[in-house]
């Protein structure tokens, strides 16, 4: 079923009155467009055949359906999957109609990760989108009693606490390769930034410098990190090598600036800034240099995630006590309201810049959701795992 | 040349006329397209890019008093849920004056296209 709440409305002709000669009476056909996305596209699951084939079909169908581009349907269908599937292998074939396999992936390993691997692949084949059933999600959770750093598939399958400071762990940021998290931990006592390497398990001191040390985000090419410095006074946005040092400060405000996201390109940072009063979110050169300009537009607009394919760029707005998610052009303009029921707040753009992830507060627990900004819902992720906060997705 | 029956339109955007000026029956074009977009459900699996026309005459009183398609998808399924989306409105806010006399007639095209 397709309600108009979900779908893409589009109002794209009219027609300019015309008279045709032949017709004598005063009227002439007008035109109205009137466009649906249709629905999702109908793909029907065929048994599976292995070992675990049962459990490989089962989480193959609930990635197809969290993408967002496809309905799992019991008959009929444009497309049909069929597979097999060992504990660390599946294969699948995908069909249209009665022609030859659309796409024949396989993948080994891991079996979820082997499956999500493969609904990628069926998801970037048949909708040329990307897929985000691969992609992890990073995540601060406070279920030990401290706020330590997690990751987990973006099926809240594969947790892992990959932190025991027991002091505080906050602002975690994936690279794009998914190999290496960003952090910042008080576990000396104060606020320094760390990288973790998830292959290793190794972590390393980045910035430890006087004062604040917080909020790095990785560049897409994951050669430079962007973060906030209070070294030479208040708080300021620096960009700095990800091995460390080669520091270049990019703002001198009396505000403090926080939470630099980057372009895709590279050429440019998002960040938050309260130099003109209330924060607001501003873009400014990567390399430096003047031509800062702010994208929000009033209240109180903080944590900005610059969507991967560049064009959009979501934030915390706050107002009667209560964030929201909200997002706006990357040029500026109007803000749309993308989630608002009880408090939501860090949102974080999916490699397919479809899908967000961001944390809401509702009864006075906080749970990480992720939504899909063209259906407009929002499926929770984590349950019952403490206050799970400050979400950020790998490959984007 | 769009539309069919040998009728003539043109195609703006954004309810501006090829001339440049706004279209003056905008506003009543909107309504028409908020009524059927909220009648139509289109059908599943169906691939991008099918469009079904159907012509809608509108009386005075906003009563629509003809159903037709005029120009088939190919698709029987999404031929019949646009014209079971125009017979579910049945009526819309009077047209316009200067819209047709006596009445005014409309192709709207459903249009299916993916995210």
């Amino acid at each position: 079923m397709t309600l108009p709440s979900r779908s893409i409305v589009r109002l794209l002709a009219f027609a300019a009155l015309a008279l045709l000669p032949h017709v004598d009476s005063l009227f002439a056909a007008h035109d109205v467009e009137v466009v649906k996305p249709g629905d999702v596209i109908a793909i029907r699951m065929a048994a599976f055949g292995g070992p675990s084939g049962a459990e490989a079909a089962k989480i193959l169908a609930a990635d197809l359906d969290r993408s967002g581009w496809f309905k799992v349907v019991g008959n009929g269908g444009e497309y049909v999957v069929e597979g097999s599937a060992s504990a660390s292998s599946v294969q699948g074939k995908v069909f249209k109609a009665a022609g030859a396999p659309v796409i024949s992936p396989s993948a080994s390993g891991n079996l979820r990760r082997a499956v999500h691997e493969v609904a990628d692949a069926i998801v970037e084949k048949i909708t040329g989108n990307k897929g985000i059933a691969r992609a992890r999600i990073a995540f601060i959770s406070d279920k030990s009693g401290r706020k330590e750093l997690y990751v987990t598939d973006y099926d809240f399958h594969n947790v892992a606490r990959l932190t025991s400071d027991a002091s505080i762990v906050t602002a975690p940021a994936f690279n794009r390769a998914g190999t290496k998290i960003a952090f910042t931990s008080y576990r000396s006592g104060y606020p320094d930034v760390y990288v973790a390497d998830l292959a290793s398990g190794a972590r390393r001191v980045i910035a430890r410098y006087p004062g604040l040390n917080s909020g790095a985000a990785f560049s897409p090419d994951g050669a430079r990190l962007a973060l906030t410095l209070s070294k030479d006074g208040n708080p300021e946005l620096y960009v700095m090598s990800a091995a460390g040092g080669n520091l270049q400060r990019l703002t001198r405000t009396r505000g403090g600036e926080s939470s630099p996201s980057w372009s895709p390109d590279g050429k440019q940072i998002a960040y938050s800034s309260d130099d003109g009063g209330r924060p607001q979110i501003y873009v400014i050169p990567a390399a430096g240099g003047g031509g800062v300009r702010r994208v929000s537009s009033g209240g109180y607009c903080t944590e900005p995630s610059w969507s991967p394919d560049g064009k959009q760029i979501a934030y915390s707005t706050m107002s009667g006590g209560r964030f929201a998610v909200a997002s706006v052009a990357a040029s500026g303009g109007e803000a749309r309201t993308l989630a608002s029921e009880g408090s939501c707040e860090d949102p974080d753009w999916a490699p397919n810049s479809r899908h967000l992830v961001f944390a809401r507060t509702v009864g006075g627990r906080t749970d990480l959701y992720i939504l899909d900004t063209v259906r407009k819902d929002a499926v929770q992720l984590t349950k019952n795992f403490g206050n799970c906060t400050q979400p950020s997705w790998s490959g984007r | 040349m769009e539309g069919s029956e040998g009728l003539v339109t043109a195609k703006g955007g954004g309810g501006i006329g090829r001339s440049g000026q706004p279209n003056p029956f905008a506003g009543y074009f909107q309504k028409v397209f908020q009524e059927m977009y909220a009648a139509w459900t289109p059908p599943l699996g169906l691939d991008s890019g099918l469009v079904a026309r159907v012509l809608i005459r509108v009386e005075k009183s906003g009563a629509i008093t003809k159903v037709s398609l005029v120009a088939s998808s190919g698709n029987r399924t999404m031929d019949d849920s646009a014209l079971a989306a125009a017979n579910r409105v049945k009526k819309l806010p009077p047209p316009p004056e200067d819209l047709g006399s006596p009445f005014a007639e409309i192709i709207v095209h459903f249009k299916i296209q993916r995210p």
